[in-house]
């Protein structure tokens, strides 16, 4: 009997240390994977032929109206406050690497605001609202902090709004959810998920002369959900006959969904999905092959859907809200963005949202460079609201809140870059369509 | 009162393919102590089960103080008089010991709500009184010994002031003077106005003080009568002898003398 | 849409269906044998997969620390990565038995589950920490090549998953009805003394059945991940529909259990095809969203009503202990010491202590509905956080959208949330135990999915924000200065303060009335409670309409908190989280509510740890997941029922040692 409890103690602690064992060696591994900063993020596309970067130079500062150099670390730096999410789920490590980079650059190159060197206040949202309800509040009770940059957070934004709201200038940058479409006084550079389907219908519609098409996309995702909404009644406007099917995201099965949206007879097929759809989908389309050309989101060029695509991309055109940063050789302004990632922040993921957090930076610049280090919210909201554009990365015009009496005042844009993929890092180059406004094109 | 306080008819019950209950008639007069005997598995608590309306017989008649009961809900046969006790005992282990027997002490009409009720205070103190466990109203049953507890279920039984008491196997794990305490507390509730169905195992007990017996084997009543009658009841033998090996027990203490069983 | 068609759809749905049969097999088997409801065997899975694909691309064995297997990062083989997946898996389901489950032997229903939710929490959290939320690629393990069948293609690995399922079903069913191993499971899970008697080990025996499960997961993961992409959420939030086939095929049929999975996956196939039909119904051209998520909740909450008994079972055993709900003593002291210690902190923390203490008390009202539904009267639920989503979607649309002025948003708000928690109240007439408990998931994803994330009637289109409070025209918000407090403004705080003091008064005086004794006494035993006349339905129904008050309350001021309700607050993982640290603050008394507040995220604990220790918020998953494990094993009354306890304790050895030195004293 003593020789069984003896036995069975031996058991527990050889259990414990083992546990033990788990933790420490939890703790000591985990840093490096979760800041989009590995090798195995990185784009394995060629950073030959890149213009140097004097060229970035030369022109970014032409584009911010800065001074050709660095800037005086001597002189009291400018703090952008910058609020985004990461190390939860969804996570979005590259924007806060491609911002920092940006900053780097223009302190570097640019010669930061006026002299003074820009420096970012980050703050990150893991994966609650409280946390994104914090970081408001750090911003605001941080007097170095004029100015805040947004970048894509999917909780907790009506508190970041309310909290800043008079307190601070806020930038976003592009829309996740509806409330940052309908925040006062705030402007998104970018389309987001809420402004890119007019461009998309208009594509399918002009471009690619489609009669019928088949739409699928995430049904548990508002994002791609309220994608597919205004993706049907641009249909209706421009007259093409379509059907769209729900799946769920992630789900290992889109054969269904494809099939019954009618895919097989299709002249075009919209998938509007999160990054894990992607392969299934790919799968799916495989499997049932499908003819028809497929239109989907650029969360589908992750490298993770490279890897899982037997190494390459699958061949389809993909809609981003920015010129194809993949793609250097088929842009000027996307190869001068690569140039000045390849030194700032090279084998960072350059995807993914670090193309929109970079540009940011960049126009935080150009917006200081013209209101002073020290603006007040009305001043910068007003200097978005007269911004004709052009963003660097994006269209050459803009026009913060042309959708004001449709009901979505701080969208800038609805235009989309669709690019079509030839595979093996081949690119077509990229087709600029402005829907003039969601859903309607005129 | 003229007729049977309880009576059951032709009363079945099966669980998918198992009898639990075939063809049992049961007839409780006021005021009598009955007990229920037979092997484990012999249905003496689905027959309890079946007459406070735990389990639902499959076909047959219950009539209660004159009343058809078998679809009545159990919540309603409690409030008509029907109170029972189970062999795991089933206290309120959160409640005090009086909040226990408060439980049972009849509701005013109307009294539902937060409001505390008065008046079933003093129900209360009589139930606990009545067995001598006046003294532990404020205590928890988790602190009482198994004796105790015992008593704490059956005061919480009596509380309702019932007419019927139905017990499962009491005296299990209870020692000598503890059984002989619950005899006398048994008869005496009798003789009071309230009739006691007594499903035991212990032998010595259930003849000891039982004016009549039920015998149940396979679900079926097998005998019943007067406990000197039953005992000597071949069918009764046959079934305690053909039962296997924990019920022996039961054999053994059926037939020799009851005083010397009692005493061990 | 023909008759071929429907045939051929089921069948797309093949791959989906083996998925969901291969988990809920394992659930089987861990239930049938130490009666534990496993919510995180999705997520083991998932682990297994993770490990599986880490191995096939970079050659490394993440145990989580990293062990190279190859030289220069090569990929290992797809065979001898999955042996050492399955071996993983199988490790991991002792390790899950050895140091969780079998402490937990002896515990209730309660306790297992919120233990297994605390082995979800962990095992996501390790696997977000260490993979990141980026999907994750996963070789294929199976050929994917398409077959046709029935005018449909299909790949090839779907075929062979679902036949894979119906062979390990077959060997599970011959394993567990004809071998000595088998019949010993059941007899152990019958009667654990029996088993004793018998000389056979029930640790070793429920070891072997952990091990099985483990496996049977894993092997399923490892197969399945490389027909979607592997995100930490991809087979945790299986869990539901893993359940609903578990929970249908009665935690004992393997048969019905695959026949339910591969239901289930037909229908989701299904619903598919009929969204793309004319006559399903649309919003504004959109299929109508959700019923992939409502559809199985539907059919879970009818057949367990239809199947359930509004009586309990027949009572052979004593029911395994709830955690303690002692009558609470010194309520009016604490009440004064307690308004005179949050004014203060209201009045001189920074704001960021401020908010964590805003935060507290928010968790602590939610807490305290819990307190009263799970505490008082036994009822496991995990649609709190669904409740409180339901105030908080109807006080935006009251407030911000109708436009209506206060106090309207938030009596509307606080109605809807007693008329969602009375809907759950209705299965909970005849449904109890686990079987609540997997139905109120079920139903808080189906109400998340259907209502709040609804891109139609949820904060999918429309921003849902909350109008914050004015009086007179006076403004009372986190943002709107108060005694020259910015945000959060300390008006805001006093807000909140005073709600939770009226909602853990409010809960104080039921736990001292008659029908708190009633709750209680339905806790403990049903069927004494309806024997000595109880109406156990209308005690229930109570409960469940004054958990839904708490939880509207905790709804609308979470509202007014983030001027806005989003639906990822909502989730499934969320309220598993959630009500894990409500266990873990005790949820039979209101000071365990008042501890579960100090423990949610952001609340004051999790920010003293963040602000004195630097640990960062993305490691608060895995210790709230550790933390649930580990109180629920050492003290499973909550902590402050056992910090009560340890006081008193303490309290007595004083006394009797001062008694000792008087005695001694009077002696010399």
């Amino acid at each position: 009997m003593t020789g069984y409890i003896s036995g069975r103690r031996r058991n527990w602690r050889a259990v414990a240390a083992a546990g033990a064992g788990v933790l420490l060696g939890l703790t000591g591994c985990s840093g490096p994977e979760s800041n989009g900063q590995t090798g195995a993020n990185a784009t394995p596309a060629s950073t030959a032929g890149l213009p140097s970067l004097s060229v970035a130079q030369s022109t970014l500062s032409a584009y911010v109206g800065g001074t050709p150099g660095s800037a005086d670390a001597g002189k009291p730096p400018v703090h952008i406050g910058f609020i985004t999410q990461h190390g939860g789920i969804p996570s979005f490590p590259e924007s806060q690497v491609a911002a920092e980079a940006a900053v780097k650059f223009v302190n570097d190159k640019l010669g930061g605001i006026g002299g003074r060197p820009l420096a970012l206040v980050p703050c990150v949202v893991v994966s609650a609202q409280e946390e994104a309800l914090n970081c408001a509040q750090k911003m605001a009770n941080d007097e170095r902090v004029k100015v805040v940059q947004l970048s894509l957070l999917t909780v907790g934004t009506a508190a970041v709004y309310e909290t800043l709201s008079d307190r601070k200038a806020v930038v976003g940058q592009t829309p996740a959810s509806p409330t940052d479409v309908a925040a006062k006084g705030v402007y998104q550079p970018w389309p987001g998920s809420y402004g890119i389907q007019g461009g998309i219908a208009k594509y399918v519609a002009d471009v690619l002369k489609a009669k019928r098409v088949a739409v699928v996309y995430d049904g548990d995702d508002p994002g791609s959900a309220f994608g597919a909404k205004s993706v049907a009644a641009a249909f209706g406007h421009l007259g093409v006959s379509f059907k769209q099917v729900a799946t769920q995201t992630g789900s290992a099965d889109v054969a269904s969904a494809l099939v019954s949206a009618g895919a097989l007879d299709a002249d075009a097929v919209v998938r509007i999905s999160n990054t894990p759809s992607c392969v299934p989908t790919a799968r799916a389309v495989q499997q049932l092959g499908v003819k028809a050309p497929i239109i989907a989101l650029d969360f589908c060029t992750d490298d993770s859907v490279r890897q899982a695509n037997g190494g390459d991309l699958p061949k389809w055109t993909y809609v981003g809200q920015s010129r194809n940063v993949l793609s250097p050789r088929t842009d000027q302004q996307a190869a001068i963005y690569r140039s000045v990632m390849n030194a700032y922040a090279p084998r960072a993921k350059v995807g993914g949202l670090a193309p929109y957090a970079w540009d940011s930076i960049i126009l935080d610049a150009k917006m200081l460079n013209q209101l002073g280090a020290d603006p007040t919210p009305a001043a910068v909201s007003d200097w978005w609201k007269g911004f004709g554009g052009p963003l660097f990365l994006g269209p050459d015009r803009v026009a913060c809140g042309f959708l004001a009496d449709k009901g979505l005042p701080s969208l800038c844009s609805t235009t989309v870059f669709l690019a079509e993929y030839q595979g093996g890092d081949r690119w077509e180059r990229s087709v600029e369509v402005n829907a003039e406004s969601i859903g309607i094109t005129k | 009162m003229a007729g049977p306080l309880l009576r059951a008819e032709a009363l079945c019950l099966h669980y998918g393919g198992v009898r639990a209950l075939n063809e049992v008639d049961v007839e409780i007069t006021p005021t009598e102590l009955v007990g229920v005997i037979g092997p484990n598995g012999a249905g003496k608590s689905t027959l309890l089960d079946a007459i406070t309306g735990f389990a639902t017989p499959t076909s047959g008649a219950l009539t209660f103080d004159g009343q058809d009961v078998l679809r009545r809900r159990p919540s309603e046969r409690a409030r008509m008089g029907i109170a029972r006790t189970w062999q795991t005992l089933q206290l309120f282990e959160d409640l005090t010991v009086s909040e226990n027997v408060r439980m049972a002490v009849p509701r005013r009409p109307k009294a539902v709500g937060v409001l505390p009720r008065r008046g079933g205070e003093r129900a209360e103190h009589d139930a606990l009184a009545r067995l001598g466990i006046g003294g532990l109203a404020d205590r928890m049953p988790g602190e009482l010994s198994h004796g105790q507890r015992v008593l704490v279920g059956i005061a919480r039984a009596l509380a309702g002031d019932p007419k019927l008491l139905l017990m499962d196997e009491p005296a299990a794990g209870l020692d000598g003077s503890e059984r002989d305490l619950l005899g006398e507390i048994l008869r005496d509730v009798v003789a009071s106005g309230t009739s006691v169905v007594l499903v035991d195992h212990d032998m010595p007990l259930v003849l000891g003080i039982c004016d009549r017996l039920y015998v149940l084997d396979f679900g079926a009543v097998i005998a019943s009568g007067a406990p000197r009658q039953v005992r000597n009841d071949p069918a009764v033998v046959a079934a305690y002898l053909g039962a296997d090996d924990p019920e022996t027990r039961d054999e053994e203490r059926l037939q020799p003398s009851l005083p010397t069983e009692g005493a061990r | 849409m023909s008759t071929e068609q429907i045939l051929a759809f089921m069948m797309l749905g093949l791959g989906y269906g083996a998925l969901i049969a291969g988990l809920a097999t394992g659930m089987v088997v861990t239930y049938r044998s130490t009666g534990v409801i496993n919510i995180a065997a999705g997520a083991t899975a998932a682990y297994s997969a993770y490990v599986y694909s880490e191995l096939r691309t970079t050659g490394t064995l993440v145990l989580p620390p990293s062990i190279p297997l190859t030289a220069d990062r090569e990929p290992l083989g797809a065979l001898p990565a999955l042996a050492i997946g399955l071996a993983l898996a199988a490790g991991l389901g002792v390790l899950q038995y050895l140091l969780v489950y079998r402490p937990l032997a002896k515990a209730g229903p309660l306790a297992k589950i919120v233990a297994s939710s605390g082995v979800l929490l962990t095992v996501q959290a390790v696997i977000v920490l260490r993979w990141g939320a980026d999907p994750v690629a996963a070789p294929a393990v199976l050929p994917q090549a398409p077959v046709d069948l029935l005018g449909v293609s299909i790949p090839e690995d779907r075929l062979l998953l679902a036949g894979l399922v119906v062979v390990v079903t077959a060997l599970l069913w011959t394993l567990y009805r004809y071998t000595r191993f088998g019949i010993a499971t059941r007899a152990a899970a019958d009667s654990r003394k029996g088993s004793v008697l018998l000389g056979l080990s029930t640790a070793r025996l429920e070891s072997a059945n952990w091990v099985i499960a483990s496996v049977l997961g894993g092997l399923f993961g490892m197969l399945a991940a490389p027909t979607t992409q592997l995100q930490p959420t991809t087979f945790t939030l299986l869990v539901v529909p893993v359940l609903t086939a578990a929970l249908l095929g009665g935690f004992s049929s393997f048969g019905v259990t695959v026949a339910t999975a591969f239901g289930l996956g037909a229908v989701n196939s299904l619903i598919a095809l009929f969204q793309g039909q004319p006559w399903f119904p649309k919003v504004d051209g959109a299929p109508l969203p959700g019923v992939t998520e409502l559809a199985p909740f539907l059919v879970l909450a009818v057949v367990l009503y239809l199947r359930g008994r509004a009586l309990p079972d027949r009572l052979t055993a004593v029911a395994p202990p709830m955690p303690r709900a002692p009558r609470p003593r010194h309520v009016g002291p604490a009440a004064v010491v307690g308004a005179v210690v949050v004014v203060a902190a209201l009045a001189g923390l920074s704001f960021d202590w401020r908010q964590a203490l805003i935060n507290t008390m928010l968790g602590a009202v939610l807490c305290l509905s819990v307190v009263v539904t799970t505490g008082f009267v036994g009822q496991i639920s995990f649609a709190q956080m669904a409740v409180a989503g339901a105030a908080g979607y109807v006080t935006a649309a009251i407030g911000t959208d109708a436009n209506l002025p206060f106090p309207l948003p938030p009596i509307a708000g606080i109605a809807a949330a007693v008329a969602t928690s009375l809907l759950f109240s209705v299965p909970a007439r005849r449904v109890r135990g686990l079987q609540l408990a997997v139905l109120t998931l079920a139903g808080g994803v189906a109400a998340q999915r259907f209502w709040f994330g609804n891109p139609q009637w949820g904060s999918g289109l429309r921003p849902a924000n909350v109008a914050p409070i004015t009086v007179f025209g006076t403004e009372i918000s986190p943002s709107h200065s108060f005694w020259g407090t910015e945000s959060p403004s300390s008006g805001f705080g006093l807000v909140v303060f005073v709600a939770l003091l009226g909602c853990a008064l409010l809960v104080v005086r039921v736990r001292r009335s008659a029908l708190g004794a009633r709750m209680l006494a339905v806790r403990s035993s049903e069927a004494a409670a309806v024997a000595t006349g109880v109406n156990v339905g209308a005690v229930k129904t109570a409960a469940f309409a004054m958990g839904g008050l708490l939880a509207g309350v905790a709804g609308v001021l979470y509202g007014y908190n983030f001027a806005g309700v989003s639906a990822d607050r909502f989730g499934p993982l969320t309220s598993i989280a959630f009500f894990g640290v409500a266990v873990l603050g005790g949820v039979g008394t209101v000071s365990g509510a008042l501890v579960g507040g100090l423990l949610v995220s952001q609340g004051l604990l999790f920010h003293a740890v963040t602000t004195w220790f630097g640990i960062g918020p993305d490691y608060q998953p895995l210790f709230a997941g550790l933390a649930v494990i580990l109180t629920v094993i050492g003290s499973p009354n909550g902590v402050a029922v056992s910090v009560a306890d340890g006081a008193r304790a303490l309290r007595e050895t004083w006394r009797r040692q001062r008694r000792r030195g008087v005695t001694a004293t009077g002696e010399s």
